[in-house]
């Protein structure tokens, strides 16, 4: 079931009414009902592992909890570990390893008889794994007590708002929340309505938009030249940021209805100055996640110099491969990693120059640029697309701006244009001036009617899952 | 709470206010600045002096121009699959004292393939010829195709800002051209060599985009078309409308032809000595000027290619007595 679906539209309203008019000690049981029936539209066979990961982690923190030292908590940790990243594994990693081997080992003429498996890639199994592995991992460290009401710890890790495509949210945050007894308040009401009304717009109106050009491109992209394919990759750069924080919005917006906050997960990345910023606005939950899980661990940035290098590519590498089982995921998050680095490298001597306004501005510029070019691998079918469209760059033909996609696209062409425009001109005064646009009450009603109308007209309405469900 | 619920039922009347106003505006002003509409209003128009009758798709529509067959008249759409075929026809065939004496339909290569199965375009014009809640119970779909149906009898706006955007820029033109006649719509433009082969692989690969080539539900339909015809004791012909031989070639190359023709001869063998195939397929494979791209004629195409279908009725209409039906199948080789 999406979002931007119209299942969705008779669920949602049906769980908030349920869910306010139940006393609180039924709110847990029937929210968990609720987010597994929304997990099991997609299929229901995938709840199983949803289901196995809950009980694996649950009982494996309660066993923690009885061991008297950490080498006997370690087994129970190794057991979470091996249990998650293992279903991880199976269904997401399995084939494109088993190819990999395969090819190096058809280059020394020996045959790998393992054959492929033919498994659907659950949705959502890499957000709700990690999210279950960072509890055990907290659990173990002593960051946080386990749970031991059943029902609460399956619907901290199946929470349906964030279930398929995060927020990844951390148990010490999420957790304590299904504790607590909200009652119905209008404000939030108002406010979770109007996250998930910029949400959907992002979505469907922007993202949903942009994504004809993108795709047309991306999926034959020999057919086109320089000025498309450049065209082409900025557009994907908003399709993906309106459509993974479209999503965002619209999960904190239906958890902030029912009375849970959830983290916030995008803060105008394109805003950024440096590529460690982009980070720290980027994803913001799955960047700390591997920072806390993977980075920290490792030794950080408090280890000598070279291996705090490795630990920085390393991270965006396996960063790179938790986005899917392909070489352009690895290839993307190399790039990030390299980045990182290189920023490191220089980040004393530029320090001096912080003070330019005008650098800054241009830092914000070239952070878009050279963000834009790893786009490139994460939106190709294949490492030899991405070539493709990075080398088309070279190749120009004398077409019209407005043509530049054919006559019969002028129309979309200019929309996506002018969305795009007014979404980074919004973003910038909401970074500069640090407030929202206020309206006064008589604007406020009919601008929310225009704003709704204007989702309906512009957006589109072809079923268009949202990208990081593919994740 | 009470303040709370009395804004919300505020507002939400506001939206169905608004939106019954929209839909109104859409469909009664700015949908009949399109084509699909005015074709329509040029159909009834006409329609006391209508004998033969073209139905079918963009190449129907690109294709034939009724200038040339006297009380002819083009009713195709483009993107309009034989689903929608069959419905258009069993509506018109409503009206008792309907002229309609020969009904022209397509047969080519992509008749059948489900590329555009469940894209129905302009619910606005389609709820009130098509029955959605059949379809969708045949695409196993229902929701989907009870979503189109609302939407096009109550809110048809939505997600149609570009039609919207062209409509009011006709609307507002102070040159309105005449954009079809007689249901005929020409194009101008012909195929640009310098991406030929591109351009035509992309569109056999957007007609064939996987190895279906005779979906089920469509050959039913094709089938409920020609029982249709039968039972109203109307002529059918089926034309094979020309394509360029690079897009017969690399189509031919996806599918099979021979499962093709076969499952076509079965679906028409109980009407064999009713009906007229006519193969115009390589009829201009010499010819690339005469198309727009690789699968429709431009607008000079479409003039010879009308002329030639004039004279290739007139032969047929020689062999037999005007008001019976056409006694023997003739597949007609050019």
């Amino acid at each position: 079931m999406l979002f931007n679906s119209i299942e969705f539209i008779f669920f949602f309203p049906l769980i908030v009414i349920i869910y306010f008019l139940l006393p609180f000690k039924y709110r847990n049981i029937f929210l968990l009902i609720g987010s597994y029936y929304f997990y099991a539209s997609w299929k229901l066979e995938f709840l199983s592992l949803i289901i196995f990961s809950t009980l694996v982690d649950y009982f494996s923190a309660l066993q923690m909890e009885k061991c008297s030292n950490k080498k006997a908590k370690k087994k129970y940790l190794y057991f979470s570990l091996i249990a998650n990243i293992g279903l991880l594994f199976v269904f997401k990693y399995f084939n494109f390893f088993n190819e990999n081997i395969r090819l190096l080992l058809d280059s020394i003429s020996i045959y790998n008889e393992i054959p492929y498996l033919q498994l659907l890639l659950p949705v959502g199994i890499s957000f709700y794994t990690f999210q279950t592995l960072s509890y055990t991992i907290d659990v173990y460290n002593g960051k946080t007590k386990p749970e031991k009401n059943i029902i609460t710890f399956a619907l901290y890790v199946s929470f349906f708002p964030q279930l398929v495509a995060g927020p990844i949210e951390r148990s010490h945050h999420l957790l304590p929340q299904f504790r607590k007894n909200f009652s119905f308040d209008p404000e939030r009401v108002k406010s979770g309505l109007k996250l998930m009304g910029w949400g959907f717009f992002k979505k469907i109106v922007i993202a949903d938009n942009l994504a004809v050009f993108v795709d047309m491109v991306y999926n034959n992209p020999s057919d086109y030249h320089g000025f498309q394919s450049i065209i082409a990759t900025l557009f994907f750069a908003f399709q993906i940021y309106c459509d993974f924080s479209g999503y965002s919005d619209i999960a904190i917006g239906i958890a902030r209805i029912l009375g849970y906050d959830l983290m916030k997960n995008f803060n105008m990345p394109y805003l950024a100055n440096s590529i460690k910023n982009f980070w720290q606005r980027w994803h913001i939950s799955l960047s700390t996640w591997f920072k806390d899980y993977v980075y920290i661990p490792l030794g950080g940035n408090k280890v000598i110099k070279y291996r705090w290098y490795y630990n920085l590519f390393f991270t965006f590498l396996i960063s790179g491969l938790w986005h899917g089982a392909n070489w352009t995921f690895v290839i993307w998050g190399a790039l990030h990693g390299t980045y990182l680095v290189v920023e490191n490298i220089f980040s004393d001597r530029a320090k001096r120059f912080d003070q330019i306004q005008w650098l800054n501005v241009a830092k914000v510029f070239f952070t878009f640029f050279i963000v834009c070019l790893t786009w490139v691998f994460f939106r190709a079918n294949s490492v030899s697309d991405a070539f493709t469209i990075l080398s088309n760059i070279n190749r120009f033909e004398n077409l019209s701006p407005i043509d530049l996609f054919g006559k019969n696209y002028r129309v979309e062409l200019s929309l996506c244009i002018g969305l795009i425009t007014a979404l980074v001109l919004y973003e910038m005064y909401y970074s500069y001036f640090n407030k929202k646009v206020i309206f006064s009450n008589y604007v406020k009603v009919p601008f929310y009617i225009a704003f709704v109308f204007t989702i309906l007209i512009f957006g589109k309405f072809s079923k268009q899952e949202f990208i990081y469900f593919q994740f | 709470m009470k303040k709370f619920l009395i804004t919300g039922f505020v507002f939400g009347l506001s939206i169905v206010l608004v939106n019954c106003f929209l839909h109104y505006f859409y469909v009664k002003h700015l949908m009949r600045e399109t084509i699909l509409f005015k074709k329509e209003a040029e159909y009834q128009q006409n329609k006391d002096s209508i004998k033969i009758l073209f139905l079918g798709d963009s190449h129907v529509e690109t294709g034939f121009n009724p200038f040339s067959l006297k009380n002819s008249f083009n009713y195709s759409s483009a993107g309009e699959s034989y689903i929608l075929t069959y419905f258009k026809l069993k509506h018109l065939l409503k009206n008792k004292n309907s002229s309609l004496q020969t009904i022209v339909l397509p047969l080519d290569l992509h008749s059948f393939s489900p590329f555009r199965i469940d894209n129905i375009n302009n619910d606005a014009y389609w709820v009130n010829l098509a029955d959605y809640f059949e379809i969708g119970g045949v695409r196993d779909n229902r929701l989907f195709f009870a979503t189109k149906y609302f939407s096009g009898r109550f809110a048809a706006y939505i997600g149609n800002f570009k039609e919207i955007y062209l409509a009011l820029k006709e609307k507002n033109s102070p040159n309105k051209e005449k954009k079809s006649v007689m249901g005929f719509t020409p194009r101008q433009g012909s195929l640009l060599k310098s991406n030929r082969v591109e351009e035509i692989s992309n569109r056999v690969n957007y007609h064939f985009f996987d190895s279906t080539y005779l979906d089920p539900t469509l050959l039913t339909y094709f089938q409920k078309t020609l029982q249709l015809c039968m039972k109203k004791r109307l002529n059918v012909i089926l034309i094979k409308y020309p394509v360029t031989k690079e897009y017969f070639e690399t189509a031919t190359g996806k599918i099979e032809i021979s499962n093709y023709d076969r499952k076509i001869e079965q679906i028409i063998e109980p009407y064999k000595n009713s009906l007229i195939i006519i193969d115009y397929q390589k009829y201009y494979f010499k010819n690339s000027d005469y198309f727009l791209d690789a699968d429709h004629l431009n607008e000079k195409g479409a003039q010879i290619f009308s002329e030639e279908l004039y004279q290739n009725f007139k032969e047929l209409r020689a062999n037999y007595v005007k008001s019976d039906l056409p006694s023997g199948k003739r597949s007609v080789q050019n």
